[in-house]
């Protein structure tokens, strides 16, 4: 029974080695099959993460880059393109060892526009930023340039005011006289019921211009208020300094030299005369410059 | 007893005083100047007719200022010659008349009837003149004064005697008066040194028959743009065709240094350019200040309502008040499209006056159709 056992025990031993033999030749016919699906899975693995990686790259850097555009798109379209290549090779379940080294070739030269893509967008990115600081920093010298330009409006407007006021007439001795013609003869007079006549009279004087034509404007103001008009066809409005007008009662044409001490005088009738206050302005280029006011009774 | 009595004669007597009073002031007219004289106008019209109460002040031929005092007028439509307009006019003139004798208290001779010019051209051409004397005639009768002068003038007289009376002395030889009426313009002035000759200017074209014209054209699209552009060919046209002619014929260029315009237009411009110059009867406007407005008009209108051009600091509270009233005044009576076709005449009309050479000076005339009134004081002084 022992040797019976014995034998059987080695029958089994040489019937299993034998099984064991003939399973390793088949293990070795399936290697270049099963190797092969085991490369291609794994490359379909590191291809869709690369093209899933690729994609969330694009789309961040297609937002941030679109005056790069085209260049990005000429990158783009060598991606496309690789990416169809290697999906053409990749299902092509025929596919032989060279095509997968081609297929692999391929998916290195594929991560490797996708790292250059990956560092241009760094580039520009680092370019934006550049561009930006040089942005805020050209921001920052025209808000300067503005403030100056401002600044020197400001004194240029100053100045130009000063050099208007310094050409403006000064009026000196600016009167007022109502008159009362008695007899041929002219008598001042304060009473509103006697007056025949107004006449104002002043001196003007400037160093600074001659003047071809200078215009000195007069206001009379009557006691109502109202500007005083004589002659409706000649007293209009005046412009002031400020852009108002105003209604003046007569203007004065004159030639004038710089430094000249001109002396106006001129009368002025009106239909009647109130009782109160004449004021008497004058002025040029838009400013007062001087002023007298009469009382009538 | 006595007191009592005295109470009763003295209460009835003091109520008669104080109403007297009451309707005194009512109907008297406040003068503007001290020494100025009272004068009326009444002026039977192709429309109705028409008072004006105005004072002269002594200066006012030298100045040539008169102030409007009441202006008032009773549409009768009386160039439709029938019988109804006939008594409606004939009624109108009558109680026009009644206002200033009894009311403001105007001697007669001091008020001055007239028929217009343009109920005179209508009644020759319709053959009714006889409607016209009929009028004079009951007129007269209504108000018991049979030599009472009732003058028909001619457009030469209306157009001289606006001259006469708007135009001051000093200006008299060297002002061309036009005046811008809403159908027709006229005017003339005087070209020999004398009130002897007077040329008269003429032109088929006003306010109202521009615009008119112009929405005629206008057809379905009755846009603003369309009106402007409309407009300038309406007036290109009437330039081209009449008003470059009639200014020639005139012979007014080379005479006149001053060209003053008047009628509704002229006042409705001289108010909305030159409200602070509310008081003066005449305003003196550049052709290119009446080019500036005639573009605000089109392009930004809304800068001209009364609120805003009352609005500046400089102006009085009372000034303000005047400037609301007038430009509001204005506003009713010329509409946008209206004050385009005034403007675009106007500004056409001015255009023959520049040169590069010579500008001449033009004026606004705010109260032009009074101006025949002062004419006849001045004539009736002289007599």
């Amino acid at each position: 029974m022992l040797s019976v056992g014995l034998v059987g025990t080695w029958i089994y031993h040489l019937y299993d080695k034998t099984q064991y033999s003939s399973r390793k030749t088949e293990v070795y016919i399936k290697d270049s099959v099963a190797v092969a699906e085991g490369i291609k899975d794994s490359l379909q693995k590191l291809y869709v993460s690369a093209i899933i990686n690729l994609d969330t790259r694009l789309d961040s850097t297609r937002s941030s880059a679109d005056s790069l555009k085209s260049q990005l798109n000429v990158k783009l379209g060598e991606i496309y393109k690789l990416k169809g290549e290697i999906d053409g090779i990749l299902k092509n379940r025929g596919a032989s060892k060279a095509d997968l080294d081609i297929a692999r070739q391929k998916i290195a030269e594929l991560q490797q526009l996708i790292d250059e893509l990956k560092g241009e967008k760094t580039s520009m990115e680092q370019e934006k930023q550049q561009l930006n600081n040089i942005m805020t920093q050209m921001s920052g010298e025209i808000t300067g340039l503005q403030q100056t330009m401002k600044q020197l409006g400001d004194e240029n407007k100053a100045l130009t005011e000063k050099v208007n006021l310094a050409s403006v007439f000064v009026a000196s001795e600016v009167k007022l006289t109502p008159v009362t013609i008695k007899n041929d003869k002219e008598q001042e007079t304060n009473q509103a019921k006697r007056v025949n006549k107004l006449i104002a009279s002043f001196t003007v004087q400037n160093n600074v211009n001659d003047y071809a034509n200078a215009d000195v404007y007069i206001i009379v103001i009557q006691p109502n208020g109202k500007v005083l008009r004589t002659d409706a066809w000649e007293s209009f409005s005046m412009e002031t300094y400020n852009g108002n007008k105003i209604p003046y009662t007569r203007k004065i044409r004159f030639e004038y030299k710089k430094g000249e001490a001109k002396q106006m005088i001129f009368s002025l009738n009106a239909d009647d005369y109130q009782k109160g206050n004449y004021t008497l302005q004058v002025y040029h280029n838009g400013y007062m410059v001087g002023q007298t006011v009469k009382t009538l009774i | 007893m006595c007191t009592t009595d005295l109470r009763k004669c003295l209460l009835p007597a003091i109520v008669l005083v104080v109403s007297s009073l009451t309707a005194t002031a009512q109907n008297t007219i406040k003068p503007k100047y001290n020494n100025s004289s009272i004068y009326t106008g009444i002026e039977v019209g192709s429309k109705g007719v028409k008072m004006s109460v105005i004072e002269i002040g002594k200066n006012a031929q030298s100045s040539g200022a008169f102030n409007i005092l009441k202006d008032t007028s009773v549409n009768t439509d009386f160039i439709s010659f029938s019988d109804p307009t006939f008594s409606a006019t004939l009624n109108g003139f009558y109680g026009l008349y009644t206002t200033a004798t009894k009311d403001y208290r105007i001697p007669g001779k001091r008020i001055f009837t007239v028929i217009s010019s343009g109920v005179k051209m209508q009644a020759e051409k319709d053959n009714k003149t006889s409607w016209v004397n009929n009028l004079i005639d009951s007129f007269r009768l209504k108000v018991n004064e049979p030599e009472r002068q009732v003058e028909v003038v001619s457009v030469m007289q209306e157009a001289m005697l606006s001259h006469l009376g708007i135009v001051p002395n000093s200006r008299r030889y060297t002002t061309f008066l036009i005046d811008i009426g809403s159908g027709n313009t006229k005017g003339g002035f005087f070209p020999d040194g004398n009130t002897n000759n007077f040329k008269l200017f003429q032109l088929n074209w006003g306010t109202k028959s521009t615009s008119n014209e112009t929405e005629k054209r206008c057809e379905e699209d009755k846009t603003l743009p369309n009106y402007n552009k409309q407009l300038t060919r309406v007036l290109s046209a009437a330039e081209n065709t009449d008003i470059v002619y009639a200014v020639n014929a005139s012979g007014a260029y080379p005479l006149s240094d001053n060209v003053a315009v008047s009628g509704g237009i002229a006042w409705a411009i001289a108010t909305l350019l030159h409200p602070e110059l509310i008081d003066n009867p005449i305003v003196s406007v550049s052709y290119d200040e009446v080019e500036k407005f005639n573009e605000k008009l089109y392009k930004n209108f809304s800068s001209l309502p009364p609120a805003s051009l009352s609005g500046n600091d400089s102006f009085s509270n009372e000034e303000k008040e005047q400037i609301l009233i007038e430009t509001t005044r204005v506003h009713k009576v010329f509409d946008q499209k209206a004050l385009m076709a005034g403007t675009g005449l106007l500004l056409k009309i001015m255009r023959q006056f520049e040169s590069a050479f010579e500008s001449k000076q033009f004026f606004l005339v705010k109260n032009g159709q009074v101006g025949w009134v002062s004419a006849y004081v001045d004539q009736n002084i002289s007599k």
